[in-house]
């Protein structure tokens, strides 16, 4: 195997990712190539200092915040779950109920029906629209 | 109270023990947001968010895996939605960095390293920092990346020698 074939498990070589056949191969090419030793002194210099790259560090107080924030979102979603339940039921009941009692004339639960779907379409696009805005609005953190 | 047992509580509804996986792995997390959006800011937001997506979606969760590459695994998707949204994931990543100035993130993104980082496609950067800064193996990467390991070893290597080249100006 000459060089330019082995290059490409140089990497895997130093981070002990190759299987054993394999790694025994560069070991071998490695003893009598000094062009390859190189590499790998490079490959090992560029994994040390990537690995001290500077990232800055949120204080423990926005840590604590985060978590705080996490934590409430769980509960949070549970309450929402509950208040959807029921409105949705008692919007289904109503609605059948609306529906089906014989004294209305069918023009007026047309009329009525239009209203409310128009109402919850509306309400629909508002609320995906919001739920974008959220997603991408990289300034939902500062306070107004 | 480790990994394990803290996932078993809250899939048994015990939700308080959450906040032990967010101990857990918060800062990983948060260290892979910034070197995909670059702010503090963003970054602390965007975890909130994959934590609360996790929990969502935590019935989908393999148990024979660790939780962490599976957050990791959100943080990246997430953080790929926020850049492909506001089309900021281009080429003008160096200029971006080096024309803003201020804050302490901006300050950090101005050294060497990041510069030569910067220099780097996105895949070339996610596959360096999730190997070299968090110490992920090449099958987790594949996991959080969901490419092939043979696709993680090629792209890794390919980074590193752009690195070597840019920062020890060698040959690799």
């Amino acid at each position: 195997m000459n060089c330019d074939e082995l290059d490409i498990f140089l990497s895997g070589y130093i981070d002990n990712e190759l299987t054993q056949q394999d790694s025994q191969r560069v070991q071998v090419h490695l003893e009598d190539c000094a062009r390859c030793r190189r590499t790998i002194h490079e490959l090992e210099e560029v994994r040390r200092r990537a690995g001290g790259l500077p990232i800055p560090e949120p204080t423990r107080k926005e840590m604590a915040e985060m978590e705080s924030y996490v934590m409430e979102r769980l509960f949070r979603r549970f309450g929402w779950l509950i208040v959807t339940a029921w409105v949705t039921g008692s919007a289904a009941y109503g609605i059948y109920e609306y529906a089906s009692s014989p004294g209305e004339p069918l023009l007026q639960k047309v009329a009525v029906f239009s209203l409310i779907l128009g109402i919850a379409m509306l309400f629909l696009s508002v609320l995906l629209e919001r739920v974008r805005e959220a997603k991408t609005d990289r300034y939902k953190r500062i306070q107004k | 109270m480790t990994e394990t047992e803290a996932l078993e509580k809250v899939l048994a509804g015990e939700n308080e023990h959450y906040a032990v996986l967010f101990r857990l792995y918060s800062k990983r997390a948060f260290g892979l947001a910034f070197q995909y959006l670059r702010s503090k800011e963003d970054s602390m937001d965007l975890v909130q968010d994959a934590f609360v997506k996790a929990f969502q979606n935590l019935h989908r969760f393999d148990r024979a895996r660790s939780f962490g590459p599976w957050l990791l695994r959100i943080v990246r998707n997430l953080a790929v939605d926020i850049l492909r949204a506001r089309r900021e994931d281009s080429s003008d990543d160096v200029e971006r960095a080096a024309s803003n100035c201020g804050s302490q993130e901006d300050e950090v993104l101005k050294g060497e390293l990041w510069r030569a980082f910067l220099k780097l496609d996105r895949g070339e950067r996610e596959i360096v920092f999730l190997r070299d800064y968090l110490g992920h193996d090449y099958a987790e990467m594949a996991h959080i990346l969901n490419i092939p390991v043979g696709t993680v070893m090629s792209r890794l290597h390919r980074a590193r020698k752009e690195l070597a080249a840019q920062l020890l100006g060698g040959s690799a």
